[in-house]
């Protein structure tokens, strides 16, 4: 694994969309490339990352390809202090912490049953660009890779 | 569900801002003939990636391009004071007009992009024309106006949204804070489209550069400030990102920066409530204009009004 074909493999990720949720084949395509960083070694991944980042020329898109796959790649408590949550790209709909001051991590991607979903739609967002390889480097850190379902479960057709 | 819109995936895929292809406006504080590996011809024509064959090449041909960029007067050649009305008048006031014309904050657009209902993405570029005289913050106050109803509704007027307040250090002797200079651009703004809505939507941000002397310590970006008692810290306001934030006023906020103001905004007036998609509109304006940095190059406007009449 080198730090170009990860770069590749986050190419083919659809973004976060506006307007719906990711199909079973695009979340397919997210586990398999969060499967490949898994699998390859952090320097590689902090490499890709910031090219990727860099590649973005006033898109956005790897920005939002990004911040979803990092929500895939670890396992991320669905519940957690509010100041747990560490903010690396001012996206406009972050939630505010609920009534325990808690926030949902994993936001805007939730798993049951092995299946990815979105809780949320891209909304907008402000400020810098998405700090992709410090919140990478923070969620090393702190959480544990997820065991990641099959990506050829979650393509159309597949049961489920 | 906490989303905005509803995820139903039998909606019809409304055509991303990116999907306009909207080259991205040559920034004017660009080296010209530097930056071949982040030129858009190397873009791949399809898909949205932008990923090039070579990409650490690229990568380094990018950074490379930026540190150039940031290390450049971006209004070479210098307007001597000379040209001015009074320049050569020596009296103490001259001296400070003189001393506020050479330190200024500039704001220039990075890149644009124009969707349909209300989306567009712009980044921008903050940067000090002279290095800093000491250690300081760019400070930006954000004030967001908007009116947005579903269609048939039609938007009623819009309303102001609580502002608040986010921070870039710099260091003594740069120009820019070094998210600018790892990143090429400073701030952005972005919309996606809102099909089947109307309305007004307007980030507007006041740019100011204080001495930290003044601020004290507001920390840095993803960095909390070694003053415990501090209200800023990054995430107090989730749409900085990692930029120290607030969502209290700042008592130093009205005094005397730097430099600055110098102002920023991204707005957009669109009705798609039409059935015909070609009857649908979407009115992007945004400050600086294009190509134009913050404060105007002309001396005319930006000299005092009186002291053509001193």
């Amino acid at each position: 694994m080198t730090d170009v074909s990860l770069v590749e493999a986050f190419s083919g990720l659809t973004p976060w969309p506006s307007d719906r949720d990711l199909s079973g084949d695009e979340w397919a395509d997210y586990v398999d490339a969060a499967g490949q960083l898994r699998d390859a070694e952090p320097r590689e991944v902090t490499r890709a990352l910031g090219v990727a980042l860099a590649a973005d020329e006033g898109t956005g898109d790897n920005e939002r390809r990004l911040f979803v796959l990092l929500r895939v790649l670890f396992d991320l408590p669905r519940s957690a202090p509010a100041a747990q949550r560490l903010v690396y790209k001012g996206w406009v709909n972050w939630p505010a912490p609920d009534d325990r001051d808690e926030v949902d991590l994993g936001w805007p991607v939730a798993f049951k049953d092995d299946r990815p979903r979105l809780v949320a739609t891209f909304e907008g967002s402000m400020g810098p660009r998405y700090a992709a390889v410090e919140e990478y480097d923070s969620f090393r850190e702190r959480f544990a890779f997820r065991a990641l379902p099959e990506p050829s479960a979650l393509r159309s057709g597949a049961a489920g | 569900m906490e989303m905005g819109v509803a995820l139903d995936s039998a909606q019809p895929a409304v055509k991303s801002p990116q999907e306009t292809r909207a080259p991205a406006r040559p920034s004017p504080l660009r080296s010209q003939g530097t930056a071949s590996g982040g030129g858009g011809s190397a873009r791949p024509s399809s898909g949205g990636t932008a990923v090039r064959s070579d990409p650490l090449a690229g990568l380094l041909a990018r950074a490379v391009a930026a540190r150039a960029t940031i290390d450049a007067d971006p209004h070479e050649p210098a307007e001597p004071l000379a040209d001015a009305p009074l320049a050569t008048a020596s009296t103490p006031l001259i001296s400070r007009m003189s001393e506020r014309r050479l330190q200024r904050l500039t704001v220039t657009e990075h890149s644009f992009k124009e969707g349909k209902c209300g989306a567009r993405r712009v980044e921008w570029i903050f940067a000090l024309d002279k290095a800093a005289p000491e250690d300081g913050y760019i400070v930006q106050q954000i004030d967001t106006t908007q009116g947005v109803a579903t269609c048939p509704t039609v938007a009623g007027a819009p309303t102001a949204v609580s502002p608040f307040w986010e921070a870039w250090f710099v260091k003594k002797g740069d120009k820019v804070d070094w998210t600018t200079t790892r990143d090429v651009w400073t701030d952005g703004s972005e919309r996606p489209a809102r099909p089947s809505t109307n309305g007004m939507l307007d980030d507007f941000g006041t740019i100011k550069f204080f001495a930290k002397s003044v601020t004290g310590d507001l920390g840095d970006f993803g960095k909390k400030s070694g003053d415990k008692s501090s209200d800023w810290s990054p995430g107090k306001e989730p749409q900085s990102g990692a930029l120290p934030s607030t969502k209290t006023k700042p008592k130093w906020w009205d005094g005397t920066p730097l430099e600055g103001p110098a102002f920023r905004s991204a707005k957009a007036v669109w009705n798609c409530c039409s059935n015909k998609p070609s009857e649908h509109t979407n009115v992007v304006t945004r400050i600086p204009a294009p190509g134009v940095p913050t404060p105007p190059k002309s001396g005319s406007t930006w000299y005092l009004p009186w002291t053509w009449f001193d």
